[in-house]
């Protein structure tokens, strides 16, 4: 069925002369010529057509495209009924009807071969191939009318005395079926062409373009001379000419072709594995939080889908194109299984680590550790893949301007599954929105990506959109991580840095061992033996350590009524509980000073120089924490608490017990409270230590 | 007044106590072991505390860095033959979870020799 399509006159036409009509032929091979529904109708498009659109409009001239096959446009032209034909290898025998214009493109010459019927890997260049061809009985398939761009291979094909060797077909989709079913071991055709043909044939698994370089056929307008004055088709090889010098023609390319590129591109294994990697990330950072915050099988299986899917699910919505793991179920099933996968695994681990480790808890840190060091790569992974596929998407869908559009659907995907997730969690603080940095990172990677992919200084190749593609998704990776691991806080955060929590924590730290050695200087060390300070020292210490911790417990209680985010909640509960310990050891020391300072026996001299000991360490061990002087505090720490019902009892068994003696013993409770309380704070300290380590 | 004895007995550093280790005599206890441990002909220390009549708090925290730096070069620092009063102080400061405690300086070294 004929179809027409008018585009209506340019401005520039409408105010000078009347347009004039250039009738042109398209047949479909996409993306360079073909049809697509627009509404109700058939509309031509593709690159040839824009091309020929622009120049038209250069040069005054009004396009009319029938649907018309190769054959017959060239006839056409020879009987004056059509003006110009589009995407035409040179062939002087057409001379005498028509005339060509200055190269508009040119073609990428690729070789195609079955996979089950591979070359020999030596092909290296032309004439390897030829020897193939003659040595081992190949038969090389070409489209007819085809123009190859190496000379010595288009003198092959046409020299008669190797017709054994050629078979010419009607079009590419002949040639894919021949090489399919062995007519043809190899075929030459258009990589564009092809790799677009297979990616909608995936049947056609085993057919590989092969690495060997055959050059590129330039390719031209061609203009009747029946029906085309001299003087109008000097007028379009002059706008072909400004079109090309002000790089208009190399925009409309790139519009066209970086589409195409990247539908092929997205549709290669690699592409696909980029993808999934991002998918597994995000699906074991729900995993891990799952774990964490104690949920139940169908939880953890939320909280891994919402961040792997839920940001594509969210981008092709916007996009209005079909989801994308409706079409690819297997990035659903990858959740699906690693969900199952952990639910085992945490089971059969905690079965095993409650039965065969002896120390459970530290079991625990060591895993909680490797859990926390996995959710940080997979989760720098996760965000580098997803924008770059976000990006792809984008482009693919011919998303215009690419430059604004790429950078925030490559936000969208690597984003708002984990936005949802954090809602889904009802955490209202989403960390991804206020001191994590991620969205910054996604729009700066897909505006990268996205410039990289519209400026010419890439050239528009397969190969080089791998690389472009591959290094720009390992940067992210790599900045994600060293955001991740120096801790550097999003610089863009609209809060006050100087009473940022962090700050106010920094400040807690700084001010314990201080505290500490307040507590120390309780019990000062005077002529070889540690006492307690007298009376009025005593109460003048007490003073100054209420009020250091008053302007503690003011800071910390103005933190509780602020949005904390969730780390910030949890760390804010173990300095107050730290500090709460803090307040109760020095209330207790204070109480157990002033008591019976007049009558000190050998037992509590004993307590008062091991009380010393004990508040210095820790003192010095806050000052300065180094490996080796957490891990003696750890030991300290983990003291049988049941020493001081031993040393009791071997006290009162061992003589009677005057009422002074009796006073001592009683004193040892609350010693025994200090200690305790000791190590209850250096637990919590040595577990906010480890924490804020990860 | 602090008497220090110490010597090397097949790579076993002998470091012996005799009086008061506190505030006034930890320096020089500090010395004697910090040169005991960083030996490289001693792989292990014993600290014999059977002379040692009292232990304050600047004494355990002498005994606390010499066991930080053993535990550092990757050797042991071990008490043995302490008396009931020091006892009495490693006991409740909790110093024994971290330093082995042996009845006599024998039996030290035959803990340390297997």
């Amino acid at each position: 069925m004929l179809f027409s399509c008018l585009w209506p006159p340019s401005a520039s036409a409408q105010t000078q002369d009347v347009a004039v009509l250039l009738r042109a032929g398209i047949f479909d091979r996409q993306p360079f010529h073909g049809k697509e529904t627009r509404g109700w109708m058939r509309v031509p498009t593709g690159l040839d057509v824009s091309i020929l659109q622009a120049i038209s409009e250069e040069a005054n001239f009004r396009p009319q495209i029938e649907n018309r096959s190769w054959q017959d446009q060239l006839t056409a032209m020879q009987e004056g009924a059509q003006d110009i034909a589009f995407g035409a290898y040179y062939d002087s025998n057409r001379l005498s009807y028509a005339r060509y214009s200055p190269s508009y493109r040119s073609e990428e010459n690729a070789l195609y071969v079955d996979v089950q019927n591979a070359p020999p890997s030596n092909l290296s260049d032309v004439s390897d191939l030829i020897t193939w061809l003659q040595t081992d009985g190949v038969r090389l398939g070409i489209a007819r009318g085809f123009l190859l761009a190496e000379e010595a291979l288009e003198d092959f094909v046409r020299d008669p005395e190797n017709s054994e060797h050629v078979v010419e077909m009607g079009d590419k989709g002949d040639l894919l079926q021949a090489l399919g079913s062995g007519v043809i071991q190899a075929f030459v055709g258009s990589p564009l062409v092809i790799d677009l043909m297979l990616h909608n044939q995936p049947d056609r698994r085993t057919i590989r373009r092969h690495a060997l370089d055959l050059g590129e056929t330039d390719v031209f307008l061609m203009y009747s001379r029946a029906t085309l004055t001299d003087k109008q088709m000097d007028r379009l090889d002059q706008a072909i000419e400004d079109l090309r010098t002000s790089g208009e023609i190399n925009n409309i390319k790139r519009e066209f072709l970086l589409p195409t590129f990247l539908t092929i591109i997205t549709n290669q294994g690699w592409f696909f594995v980029l993808n999934m990697m991002g998918v597994v990330a995000f699906s074991l950072s729900g995993i891990l939080l799952a774990r964490k915050g104690r949920y139940n099988f169908f939880g953890a299986l939320i909280l891994a889908a919402t961040p792997a899917l839920g940001g594509g699910l969210v981008r092709d919505i916007f996009l209005g194109v079909p989801v994308s793991f409706f079409e690819t179920p297997s990035y659903l099933f990858v959740v699906m299984g690693l969900v199952i996968g952990a639910t085992i695994l945490f089971k059969v681990w905690d079965l095993l680590r409650n039965r065969f480790f002896e120390n459970p808890v530290a079991t625990e840190r060591w895993a909680l550790k490797l859990y926390d060091h996995l959710f940080k790569i997979f989760d720098a992974w996760a965000v580098a893949a997803a924008t770059i596929v976000g990006v792809s998407v984008a482009a693919e869908n011919f998303v215009q301007p690419l430059w604004l559009w790429g950078p925030l659907l490559g936000v969208i995907t690597a984003s708002f599954g984990v936005i949802l997730r954090d809602m889904i969690r009802a955490n209202h603080d989403i960390l991804l929105l206020k001191k994590d940095s991620a969205g910054e990172m996604s729009l700066l990677i897909g505006t990268i990506y996205s410039i990289c992919l519209l400026q010419p200084f890439i050239a528009l190749s397969t190969r080089n959109i791998f690389i472009t593609t591959m290094m720009l998704t390992v940067t992210g990776f790599i900045l994600r991580i060293v955001i991740i691991y120096a801790k550097i806080q999003n610089p863009l955060n609209l809060g006050n840095s100087r009473n940022a929590p962090q700050k106010r924590f920094s400040h807690f730290e700084k001010t314990e061992p201080k505290l500490w050695t307040l507590l120390e200087s309780f019990i000062p060390e005077s002529g070889g033996q540690a006492h307690p300070l007298s009376r009025s020292d005593l109460e003048n210490q007490h003073l100054e350590f209420f009020n250091q911790i008053k302007e503690l417990h003011e800071m910390f209680r103005d933190m509780t009524r602020e949005p904390l985010g969730e780390s910030e909640v949890d760390r804010l509960l173990i300095l107050q509980s730290r500090l709460e310990r803090l307040r109760l050891i020095e209330e207790n020391l204070y109480a157990v000073a002033t008591d019976g300072q007049s009558a000190w026996s050998q037992l509590d001299q004993a307590f008062w120089e091991s009380l010393h000991a004990v508040i210095g360490t820790v003192a010095t061990t806050l000052d300065d924490p180094d490996p080796l002087s957490i891990e003696l505090l750890t030991n300290l720490a983990t003291a049988d608490p049941r020493r001081f019902e031993e040393l009791r009892k071997q006290h009162r068994d061992t003589d009677t017990t005057t009422q002074q003696e009796e006073d001592t013993l009683q004193r040892t409770y609350r010693f025994q409270r200090i200690f305790i309380l000791i190590a209850e704070y250096v637990n919590l300290y040595i577990t906010d230590l480890n924490q804020t380590e990860q | 007044m602090l008497n220090i004895e110490d010597h090397n007995e097949n790579g076993t550093g002998i470091c012996a106590f005799e009086g008061r280790l506190d505030g006034n005599t930890s320096e020089q206890a500090d010395k004697h072991l910090t040169s005991l441990v960083d030996n490289g002909d001693v792989d292990n220390v014993i600290i014999d505390l059977s002379s040692l009549e009292y232990l304050s708090s600047a004494g355990l925290r002498v005994l606390l860095m010499a066991a930080k730096r053993a535990k550092g070069c990757k050797k042991q620092v071990v008490l043995a033959a302490a008396n009931e009063s020091v006892q009495q102080v490693l006991t409740i400061s909790g110093f024994s979870s971290i330093l082995k405690i042996f009845p006599d300086r024998t039996s030290a070294e035959d803990a340390l020799a297997s």
